[in-house]
């Protein structure tokens, strides 16, 4: 990535100011109307099902209303975020300036695209617990809704499980913040934009297993193909036949070949059950009674239950013998 | 005199603040974040990394960054 020029820097802040003064003088305080009207309409109908006296109706509305009213309060203190009492003071350009060129001297890269109008920085390589998820993409569209920026893995060693996490807080290029979201909503409301840069990769630095979409201990593991129990790389093994990533307990051993397959694709003696399953190519028919039989249940091509009956067999067809001719 | 101080430990507020001439950085972070350590926060004077002795100037920004921020 070429380093932008103090030139390119000066540039981008003009244009950078420009959207800041736009947003500040033509902000429309987006009340949050409909969710107010929603728990206007879930209290009538609650007051309207107490009179009827409907229990179960009551109890559900009592918890829909309850869920709307938290989200109304959700959406007004984001208001308060967004909106303080008196407007944020607008950076100057210089202020713009020295930002960008902070940032040049903080970040591995700096990269301004100007059609786009995105601001974008790459954070050096991090490593998490000794997990290395390698350098990050922060990008910053300065045109639109600033809080839609996005987090890209420049060198991307995403959980084995599931590739849209690069990060533990990181889902589809979108950062959970945490406790990060008051402080880099703050940065952006009054257009700081080396502090929003430098506490997105703060949030980046850190790890917190208690609400990570994939924590690091299951990093390098993936979904059993069988049980879908998360297991780690060196134990995960493929199954001889489908080639399907199995964790050892849904792993057998044929004793026929002594490779490794999946319950799937085994197959169950006949003749001694359960107690031995092989794989398709060490398994056979009996010749006798067409039933699936390991080799230790068979001698040449018959099984040992046919092998068994055989003498009775014999036996009876000469008792049949001597019955037609004593007749 | 007048400094822009931004404490990203607490609410992420910028305010600008009075302090006495001669103040260092190591003297403002004892009275801001008295029972924090400064090894646990990026400290920059003018968005540059600054040396505890640092005295402040008027008209300097100072921020005070926790480096551990934990996402959700």
């Amino acid at each position: 990535m070429p380093i932008p020029t103090d030139r390119v820097l000066w540039r981008a802040a003009d244009r950078i100011r420009e959207v800041l003064v736009r947003r500040a003088t033509s902000a429309v305080l987006p009340l949050p109307k409909l969710d107010w009207l929603h728990c206007c309409r879930l209290a009538e109908q609650l007051s309207r099902a107490e009179a009827l006296r409907l229990p179960l109706v009551r109890k559900n509305l009592r918890g829909r209303l309850y869920c709307g009213v938290e989200q109304f309060r959700r959406r007004l203190l984001d208001l308060l975020d967004i909106y303080p009492a008196q407007l944020p003071e607008i950076p100057s350009t210089r202020e713009v300036f020295d930002d960008l060129r902070a940032l040049r001297n903080e970040f591995d890269a700096v990269k301004i695209d100007f059609p786009a109008r995105v601001l974008a920085v790459a954070t050096e390589s991090i490593v998490l617990q000794d997990v290395e998820l390698g350098a990050f993409l922060i990008q910053l569209p300065w045109g639109e809704d600033w809080e839609r920026f996005l987090i890209t893995a420049l060198d991307p060693n995403p959980a084995r499980c599931d590739s849209s996490h690069p990060h533990p807080h990181v889902s589809d290029h979108s950062l959970c913040q945490g406790d990060g979201r008051p402080l880099i909503r703050r940065a952006l409301r009054d257009g700081r934009l080396f502090d929003f840069f430098v506490l997105v990769r703060q949030v980046l630095r850190n790890y917190n297993p208690g609400s990570a979409y994939v924590t690091l201990d299951e990093w390098h593991s993936e979904p059993c193909a069988g049980c879908a129990e998360p297991t780690a790389a060196e134990h995960v093994a493929a199954c001889s036949r489908c080639e399907s990533h199995f964790c050892p307990a849904c792993l057998n051993t044929c004793p026929g070949c002594h490779e490794e397959f999946c319950t799937g694709c085994q197959v169950g003696c006949a003749v001694c059950g359960g107690q031995t399953t092989h794989c398709a190519a060490c398994i056979g028919e009996c010749d006798s009674c067409q039933r699936v039989v390991c080799s230790d249940c068979r001698s040449e091509d018959t099984c040992t239950d046919c092998l068994n009956d055989a003498p009775a067999a014999v036996h009876s067809d000469s008792e049949a013998i001597q019955v037609s001719a004593t007749s | 005199m007048r400094i822009l101080f931004l404490n990203n430990d607490g609410g992420g507020f910028a305010d600008y603040i009075e302090v006495d001439e001669r103040t260092t950085v190591a003297a403002l972070f004892d009275e801001r974040i008295p029972h924090g350590r400064p090894e646990d926060y990026l400290i920059r004077v003018n968005r540059q990394p600054a040396a505890a002795d640092h005295v402040l100037q008027s008209g300097d920004r100072v921020s005070f960054t926790p480096t551990k921020i934990e996402g959700a």
